[in-house]
């Protein structure tokens, strides 16, 4: 008898997004995220004249208090440029970037650790001796060298934070590998006169597909991070408002009592980043909730 | 006399440990004719599922290796045989049931498409087709509501249901060499019967031949029409299940139908083979069994038997026939 149809036909991912519906701060934080998703498309184009308040230059009116005024609710910068309306359209920056780099190191990784988790011996040896090198720089200094270098536009310090970025979840995909390709249902698959082609796209990589999710989601979070980082210093996408490059601004201006660029910055990172974090917090509960219980209990200890 | 289907010709599998090379399958002959049940019976680690592996090709290599011996397929040597061409055979040639349903699943597929996949391996079906293939098989192997239940996936099925599904899948391309490693093992007592019916009518209505491999003697004599006994990587008594319950020739066989408990005979007690199985990396010199054997003598200590025919398809790898154990 099948008397529920909600429940039978329901694929564990399904069912993870059952559970994670039912996660009220996961969601609250996924709508933030939401919402920055949706200023980030917007700052493409002069929604609201977000576009010329946060770049046209004003020296007439340069410093304006922040609270002070309606037309700048927190004040304006060295230029005169609107504060608020930068630190809005530094999310375009942050989130396409994170985006962009996540999906070229998605492809990289996998195959990858799949590679190098499934067939091991000699494929195994060679990518954990590439993995091995690109752990072994600094991955600030291979971005900084490779955007000095190439250029600072959006495709290459993406595929910088790219390269240097892949060797984690690649690591994960392939201890993954490592434990499924012993699992009886790759046996079972194999039984059946399944490839290795097969098993590997079909048949493990769908079985990891909650740790891939969690990770590309973790790994947007650090790649924000990263770009704030390479903005203070100057290295980040030319002429485009970014936190990182606010910050940097404020640094000489704090001392003059103008710390509205820093406020404004931090406010938006922070809330962006922690939003991020606990969705992903959330969503690897609601994925795997094996992981969840077993740390409660831990927890209760 | 036809060709048999399979015929296992002193095959030599081990497998190379830190402590030494591990001879898993030393020297095993048997063959397996169309539409016959063998049933494979020993204890764990004998070499009963290694030799099943072997005959599928499915052994990691390294650390597993061939040292010798066939084994002919219609006529064919698998060990021969590249890995494309082996793809080709497993699933619809040979395929294996195994013992646990619960793993042998993939967790995040639904039924219907675990099944579909040796459809879409190994024939030239429409989707459509296989859809509705799935769904006749699924009702073959007794699955109530067969449509709804092909959108299932392994969570949602009992034990018994996923061990049918297992089922479905290994008959999906009608194969004509079923192998079953323990199909009932991980099952409910209730349902083990029920399994190893559908089993055998499975088998019958496909024509094909079965290797049952298994511990439960039980089972061999329910399913198998001819039964071998492994210890120790060899074979030490093959015959007619018949034959082998009425006239058990070899210690060991004997011994294992002492230990099963016979019903409406209370108060008798269960006999236990004394000692342990031998260490396969350096096993006795004489016969592996001898150290446990209450009737061993001093040349089953230093003097390996051999396989003798103690009547018509009877054979026993044991002193006692061949001559005394003095």
């Amino acid at each position: 008898m099948v008397a529920d149809n909600k429940t039978v036909g329901a694929s564990p991912f399904q069912l993870s997004m059952r559970r994670l519906r039912r996660d009220k701060l996961g969601m609250a934080s996924f709508v933030i995220v939401l919402l920055f998703t949706l200023t980030a498309v917007i700052g493409n184009f002069n929604v609201f004249g977000l576009h010329d308040a946060a770049n046209s230059y004003n020296l007439e009116n340069r410093y304006v208090k922040a609270l002070s005024s309606w037309s700048h609710p927190l004040g304006t910068d060295n230029f005169g440029r609107d504060v608020l309306a930068r630190a809005v359209m530094s999310t375009r920056i942050s989130l396409f970037l994170g985006a962009a780099a996540g999906l070229f190191m998605l492809p990289i990784a996998i195959l990858a650790g799949a590679l190098s988790g499934y067939y091991g011996r000699w494929a195994d040896s060679i990518i954990l001796y590439v993995m091995s090198v690109i752990v072994a720089i600094p991955g600030l200094l291979i971005i900084m060298s490779l955007v000095q270098v190439l250029g600072r536009t959006f495709f290459i310090i993406a595929l910088a934070f790219a390269i240097t970025g892949w060797v984690g979840l690649a690591r994960v995909v392939r201890g993954s590998f490592i434990q499924s390709r012993e699992y009886e249902y790759v046996l079972a698959a194999r039984c059946l006169g399944a490839g290795s082609f097969r098993i590997i796209f079909r048949h493990i990589l769908p079985n990891l597909s909650h740790f891939i999710i969690v990770r590309f989601v973790l790994n947007f979070a650090a790649i924000i991070k990263s770009e704030v980082l390479l903005a203070f210093l100057g290295l980040s996408v030319l002429g485009v408002p970014s936190w990182g490059n606010m910050i940097d601004e404020s640094k000489q201006e704090l001392t003059a009592g103008h710390w509205q660029n820093l406020i404004a910055a931090s406010l938006f990172m922070f809330t962006f980043l922690a939003a991020l974090n606990i969705f992903g917090d959330s969503l690897r509960d609601a994925l795997d909730p094996k992981l969840k219980n077993s740390s409660r209990k831990a927890g209760h200890k | 006399m036809k060709q048999p289907l399979l015929e296992v010709k002193n095959l030599q599998t081990s497998f190379r440990t830190e402590e030494g090379l591990v001879r898993a399958v030393d020297g095993v002959s048997f063959s397996l004719r169309q539409g016959e049940v063998l049933g494979l019976a020993g204890e764990s680690g004998c070499g009963k599922s290694v030799t099943a592996y072997s005959i599928s090709r499915l052994l990691p290599m390294p650390p597993g290796q061939f040292d010798g011996g066939e084994i002919l397929y219609k006529g064919r040597d698998i060990l021969g045989l590249k890995e494309e061409e082996m793809r080709r055979i497993r699933g619809r040639e040979i395929a294996v049931v195994f013992q646990e349903p619960m793993s042998a699943l993939n967790p995040v597929a639904s039924v219907s498409a675990q099944i579909e996949e040796a459809l879409a391996i190994h024939t030239s079906l429409g989707k459509a087709e296989r859809k509705e293939r799935v769904v006749h098989l699924l009702a073959r192997v007794g699955i109530p509501d067969p449509a709804q239940r092909a959108l299932c996936y392994p969570h949602e099925l009992s034990g018994g249901m996923r061990q049918r599904v297992m089922i479905a899948m290994a008959v999906s391309c009608d194969p004509s060499l079923l192998i079953a490693d323990e199909p009932t093992t991980a099952l409910d007592v209730t349902i083990q019967a029920q399994i190893l019916k559908l089993i055998q009518d499975m088998k019958n209505e496909t024509g094909s031949a079965m290797l049952l491999i298994t511990h439960d003697l039980a089972v061999i004599a329910e399913t198998a029409d001819r039964a071998a006994i492994m210890y120790a990587g060899k074979l030490v008594e093959t015959a007619a299940v018949k034959n082998l319950f009425a006239e058990p020739a070899h210690p060991y066989t004997r011994g294992l139908l002492n230990s099963i408990p016979v019903l409406g005979s209370p108060g008798r007690k269960l006999k236990s083979i004394p000692g342990r199985v031998p260490n396969l990396i350096d096993l006795p010199g004489g016969c592996a069994f001898a150290n446990r054997c209450e009737l061993a003598g001093s040349r089953c200590r230093n003097e390996m038997p051999r396989m003798v025919n103690k009547d018509e398809g009877h054979q026993v790898r044991c002193h006692l026939h061949d001559g005394g154990v003095k």
